[in-house]
């Protein structure tokens, strides 16, 4: 879970009367998009291997074996993970590059 | 999704992919090739006609909205069947047993996984593989689709295997 830390600025440090200021941390790749951020997600489907999934994300996203296995592992338990996030180009290519390979991935506004 | 495959009778523990100097070796017996080479064919001719059961490969993308949908599949076009058919065009070409590179095997994983996707749609299979019986109508494919899962198994561990 993300810890919403209050931070000070750099105004508060030398006025150290002033309420501190909260700065909200950057989530992830969607700072630079103003937009709401898109979602993609992977459903959970019967006839997928575990191992495969989690291959495949490692694969394409670049995640650590034990990142890839806990969002397999979430989709296979929960039925649905978020997998990625971005604008709607990253979140289509994503889609696009995950029907490739043929997991179940739609893609919706968080 | 469907749990590891323990190995049903007669596969045996025969390594089905082997990492080799230089690449990788996929090692089928000449019936596995037939049996690998006329999945491929048949979802071949199913993915050109559109066949129903080519769905699962080209899943909606925007399930909320209809719209945005279709303007997706306007963008795609024919990319993500001719990303597939370019994907088995790999694997015939290497069926019989050539060395392949890790690029090439990640086309091999995508195709038996593409087949196995669109026969355990067929099949209307479930997370757990049930007993068939012999006499069963369907039992050729389920054995089809148990060797399929099986020769995937191999292919990941053989790509995990860095």
């Amino acid at each position: 879970m993300r810890d919403n830390l209050a931070m000070l600025s750099p105004a508060a440090t030398t006025t150290p009367l002033e309420a501190p200021i909260e700065i909200e941390e950057p989530v992830d790749d969607t700072s630079t998009n103003p937009d709401r951020p898109w979602v993609v997600i992977v459903w959970n489907d019967p006839i997928n291997l575990m191992d495969y999934v989690t291959f495949v994300l490692q694969k394409l996203f670049g995640y650590s074996l034990e990142k890839a296995q806990r969002l397999m592992l979430d989709v296979h338990e929960k039925g649905r993970a978020t997998v990625s996030n971005g604008s709607r180009e990253k979140a289509e290519l994503d889609v696009f590059r995950l029907h490739e390979h043929g997991l179940w991935a739609t893609m919706q506004q968080d | 999704m469907a749990p590891r495959i323990p190995w049903p009778a007669g596969w045996g523990p025969r390594p089905l992919v082997q990492k080799i100097e230089g690449g990788y070796r996929v090692n089928l017996s000449r019936i596995e090739q037939r049996v690998l080479q006329q999945a491929f064919d048949d979802l071949r001719v199913m993915l050109v006609n559109e066949d129903p059961s080519t769905r699962r490969l080209a899943p909606t993308a925007y399930p909320d909205d209809p719209a945005l949908d279709e303007e997706y599949r306007q963008l795609i076009g024919d990319d993500l069947v001719a990303s597939q058919l370019a994907a088995f065009d790999v694997v015939e070409h290497s069926i019989g047993g050539a060395t392949v590179s890790r690029d090439e095997l990640e086309s091999w994983m995508r195709s038996v996984n593409a087949v196995r996707l669109v026969i355990g749609t067929q099949l209307d299979v479930g997370e757990d593989i049930p007993d068939v019986a012999r006499t069963d109508p369907d039992y050729p494919r389920y054995q089809v689709y148990e060797f399929l899962g099986n020769l995937l198994m191999w292919i990941v561990a053989a790509l995990q295997d860095n």
